[in-house]
């Protein structure tokens, strides 16, 4: 039987480890918490789960050596339509979510995966709770 | 300390089960086709579009043989910083990238072979608009 290993973050910052890989991490901080991922190492993989919603600052990923990110977010309030978000594997080096208009609520979802090029693949579902939708993918 | 397996491709290949549990990166600006193995329970790749299409040609992942096997599941799809659609197959021999429908950077797509020996699909899909993935 196959377990995933399951780590609770409630702190302000977190910085993940290599033999981290492979856990899903819940984050649960209303103020926010901001989460280094380690150095580029093809094959590492975390999955994030929101547990509390994010009120003020915001939940914030980004590599240790501010590795780029590739990938696509579907972004969403509870019953709105979708918008994709968009991270192009050179400029964007991390993600900022702040809550109604750029996710981070309950329900977002996310996994990063490291590849051969030390790029951070990024899939997942992010919620928030208007009508606005901002991108989280940033350049800084 | 768990790490996924890479595979880089840049050309037409056939994966293996013993690939299994892959991320497989597409890599050609041209595109090329992909064949998943004969279906066998629990098998599963990760695909991600690296390198953009750029012209006619598009990434393929087919199933080996439709005699014996099939996709089904839902991708959403649509343009960046766009609406994205919904799409849904119960029967699909191939997923079918191009320029419209998923052929941007980012675009991850998930297949898990199930009991049944169907492939189950799921992901997100990011191209100029939201044409069929499932073909």
């Amino acid at each position: 039987m196959a377990r995933k290993r399951v780590i609770d973050v409630t702190s302000s910052t977190t910085t993940l480890s290599k033999n981290q890989s492979g856990s899903l991490v819940v984050l649960s901080r209303a103020a926010g918490i901001v989460v280094t991922l380690p150095d580029a190492g093809r094959g590492l993989e975390y999955e994030f789960v929101v547990k509390t919603a994010v009120t003020s600052n915001r939940y914030r990923f980004v590599g240790n050596d501010s590795a780029s990110m590739r990938g696509v977010i579907a972004q969403a309030s509870a019953g709105g339509a979708s918008v994709l978000h968009v991270g192009d594997g050179s400029t964007h080096i991390a993600l900022n979510m702040y809550g109604t208009t750029s996710g981070g609520l309950i329900g977002t979802n996310l996994k990063f995966v490291c590849d051969n090029d030390g790029v951070w693949n990024v899939v997942g579902q992010n919620v928030i709770s208007g009508g606005v939708s901002l991108d989280a993918w940033s350049t800084s | 300390m768990a790490r996924k397996r890479i595979i880089d491709l840049t050309t037409t290949t056939t994966l293996s089960k013993n690939q299994s549990g892959s991320l497989v990166t597409l890599g050609a600006a041209g595109g090329f086709t992909v064949t998943l193995p004969s279906p066998g329970r629990g098998l599963e790749y990760d695909f991600v579009v690296k390198t953009a299409l750029t012209g006619e040609g598009g990434y393929t992942i087919q199933i080996l043989s439709a005699a014996t096997s099939s996709m089904k599941g839902g991708v959403l799809s649509g343009a960046a910083a766009g609406n994205p659609l919904g799409q849904v197959s119960s029967g699909a021999s191939n997923l079918s990238i191009t320029s419209a429908a998923g052929g941007y950077v980012g675009t991850h797509l998930k297949v898990v072979c199930n009991n049944d020996g169907k492939w189950e699909v799921s992901g997100v899909a990011v191209g100029t608009g939201t044409g069929t993935i499932f073909a």
